[in-house]
């Protein structure tokens, strides 16, 4: 079977210095457009199935490319036809990419992840909550006459109160971070005990000074949180690009 | 269909919308791409947090890439049968 479907990794510049030795970057192949640089893999139509090791082969090819220069890393699992499918990518998008790459040049993304302890989240907004006990209270003494209505307006008390205390930790910690990088993204809340789900970009030579702001917001703050603060990563969450036409995957 | 087969049978197009609306739930969330990559997250993130066993989180991880490569199968197989 040919191989004339390509699995891509990342796009980066033509001139970009960037070197495809070592074993990490064996069978990883390159095209070059107008000043840009598509890095794949060829695979056989239909080939490339979705797994662990896929992934974590994905990973850390685009890391190492990263490592070299900046690079807009591909999603996993992202196969196009063929080589024109590829060059028609890099033709219709060159501008936007270019710019992308001129902004991520320097720079590398950290990830912050921010939780309420668990015996913290029940204090602040469970039965200890002055307004959620009286609620749980009214419903416990109704006995089976309508509790339904109370706990859900329980449910909605402490959604409240959270979103708020959010809203709280946003405006103390990631207004405050987002300001000193070079820009900042809020993902989703991904369970009800996280209060922050942040990814920051930064210049590469501002890294420790980013790492003491993050202590120093932080730190005093660890007795009601957990903080889980990552990276360096190639830039994912700051080089989201809606090229046309999309990829076209197999 | 007249009024009296309407009447007849409203109740059960009622009940075929809501089968037919759970069906298409069930599908988005088993096979939408978007979907099982937030699944993917989720689940990453209560490993992380030591919620899960590693050999638990294998276990859902493999369903998940299974879905997957299943979701990109019948995407493929549509776009194959629809044209371009």
């Amino acid at each position: 079977m040919t191989k004339n479907a390509l699995y891509l990794y990342a796009i980066g510049r033509g001139d970009g210095g960037l070197t495809l030795s070592g074993e990490t970057l064996r069978g990883v192949d390159t095209i070059f457009y107008d000043g840009l640089a598509a890095f794949f893999s060829p695979v056989s139509d239909g080939e490339h199935m979705l797994s662990r090791e896929a992934m974590m082969s994905h990973q850390k090819i685009v890391g190492t490319l990263w490592s070299q220069a900046a690079v807009i890393p591909i999603s996993f699992g992202t196969v196009l036809r063929d080589r024109s499918a590829v060059i028609k990518i890099l033709q219709m998008n060159s501008k936007q990419i270019k710019a992308t790459l001129n902004r991520l040049a320097g720079c590398m993304e950290v990830g912050l992840k921010v939780f309420w302890k668990k015996d913290v989240f029940a204090a602040r907004f469970g039965k200890q909550d002055p307004g959620v006990a009286e609620l749980i209270k009214k419903a416990r003494e109704s006995g089976n006459e309508q509790p339904y209505p109370l706990m859900t307006r329980v449910g909605e008390m402490v959604e409240n109160k959270v979103r708020q205390a959010r809203s709280t930790f946003e405006r103390e910690v990631h207004h405050v971070l987002a300001a000193v990088a070079e820009d900042a993204v809020l993902n989703d809340i991904l369970t009800i005990h996280m209060v922050c789900n942040a990814a920051y970009l930064i210049r590469k030579e501002e890294e420790q000074a980013f790492d003491n702001e993050v202590s120093r917001l932080l730190e005093p703050r660890t007795d009601e949180f957990d903080v889980r603060y990552t990276g360096p990563w190639p830039p994912y969450n700051f080089a989201r690009l809606q090229l046309e036409p999309p990829p076209e995957r197999r | 269909m007249g009024i009296l087969g309407n009447v007849l049978l409203g109740p059960f197009k009622g009940l075929w919308f809501v089968i037919r609306e759970i069906h298409n739930q069930v599908q988005k969330e088993l096979y939408d791409e978007e979907a099982i990559q937030k699944q993917f997250v989720a689940l990453q993130l209560e490993y992380e947090l030591g919620n899960i066993p590693e050999d638990e989180f294998l276990r859902q991880e493999a369903v998940l890439f299974e879905r997957l490569n299943q979701a990109r199968t019948a995407c493929a197989a549509a776009n194959a049968g629809g044209g371009e």
